[in-house]
């Protein structure tokens, strides 16, 4: 309700029935309302085989431009690939290691714990306990700050690079 | 986590001097230092390739990849430094993804640097995808023996027994050879 109106209960006004306008409603429209044609098909049909041939004489021309670029972008990390590798086997091996020596730190007081089990049961059933098992990296991590570590992986998730 | 059974390397021997340098830089060095270091990082990859997952046997080779390249930005930096420098900053300042098609310029100045003063010229552009023999003394590596094999009474046998049924009927024979 606008400001300075006032709703009133006034019973002085005379009653007004509502009713349809003089003459009545306007009669409903049951008619088919096709729609408007732009164009023909015979023409929709030409303008098709234009599009076709300008796509096929485009990608004719610019396909060997981005094969090559590609072939060049790839190479470019194929180069880069033994020197990643090197430094990254290197890295997990490290870790590793550290961890390994962490766990037996901490576990020295507890004589019936032994390092890489379970409370003496093996981790890994289907691989001998001297051969190197793979790990993820958030078992690999496992005693990093939990916050660190979850920036990190997010990180890594939503990278684009 | 690794049991105490499992033989890892020394920290000594994981220890090297890692190459200190950034994704365009890397980039920007990389056809050239792959054609320099080819028999290196063949060797490494070809390790990595016949022991699976298993990256301890591949530490030396690995080693030796990580010191060629060190060599080969050394001898970068003595000679072609700024070139080297405009380049990669070029790369990375031209297009989201440090595209190679973006820096012809810098590229060329570079390479001509390069081969002027180094005698390395950047590889063609299929270089990488052509198919290369390596030749090398590394003994190929033996497959594990499972342990079961050695269990006396169990595993293979020399021969089979005599009434062993054999697949000797016609329709057989292209696929079983009659040894099943």
């Amino acid at each position: 309700m606008a400001v300075g109106q006032v709703h009133s209960t006034d019973t002085s006004r005379p009653f007004r029935q509502d009713l349809p306008p003089k003459g009545g409603y306007a009669p409903i429209n049951y008619n088919r309302i096709p729609a408007k044609t732009l164009s023909k098909p015979g023409l929709l049909f030409l303008g098709g085989l234009a599009v076709n041939a300008l796509g096929i004489w485009t990608y004719k021309t610019k396909r060997t431009v981005i094969e090559r670029k590609k072939l060049e972008e790839t190479s470019v990390e194929l180069g880069l690939e033994p020197l990643m590798l090197a430094e990254m086997d290197r890295a997990y091996l490290l870790q590793m290691r550290r961890n390994r020596d962490v766990e037996a730190e901490f576990t020295r007081d507890w004589p019936n714990w032994e390092v890489g089990r379970w409370f003496q049961q093996p981790l890994f059933y289907t691989i001998p306990e001297d051969e190197l098992p793979r790990l993820s990296p958030l078992e690999l991590f496992i005693h990093a700050d939990p916050k660190t570590l979850k920036k990190e992986i997010n990180y890594r998730k939503n990278r684009t690079l | 986590m690794a049991t105490m059974k499992v033989i890892l390397p020394t920290e000594a021997e994981l220890t090297v001097e890692e190459v200190p340098m950034g994704h365009p830089f890397l980039r920007a060095a990389s056809l050239h230092m792959a054609k320099a270091c080819e028999p290196q990082n063949n060797e490494f990859m070809l390790c990595r390739q016949e022991y699976k997952h298993d990256p301890r046997p591949c530490v030396q080779d690995g080693r030796e990849v990580t010191a060629c390249a060190m060599k080969f930005i050394r001898q970068v930096k003595a000679n072609c430094a700024v070139e080297f420098t405009n380049y990669a900053t070029c790369l990375e300042r031209s297009s989201i993804n440090m595209e190679l098609c973006k820096c012809r310029q810098t590229q060329g100045v570079f390479d001509d640097c390069m081969k002027d003063k180094l005698g390395m010229e950047r590889p063609h552009l299929a270089w990488m995808t052509l198919t290369k023999v390596h030749q090398t003394d590394r003994p190929r590596p033996e497959p594990r023996r499972p342990a079961y094999l050695d269990i006396p009474g169990q595993g293979q046998i020399e021969e089979l027994p005599s009434d062993f049924p054999k697949f000797n009927k016609q329709i057989f024979r292209g696929i079983f050879n009659g040894t099943l």
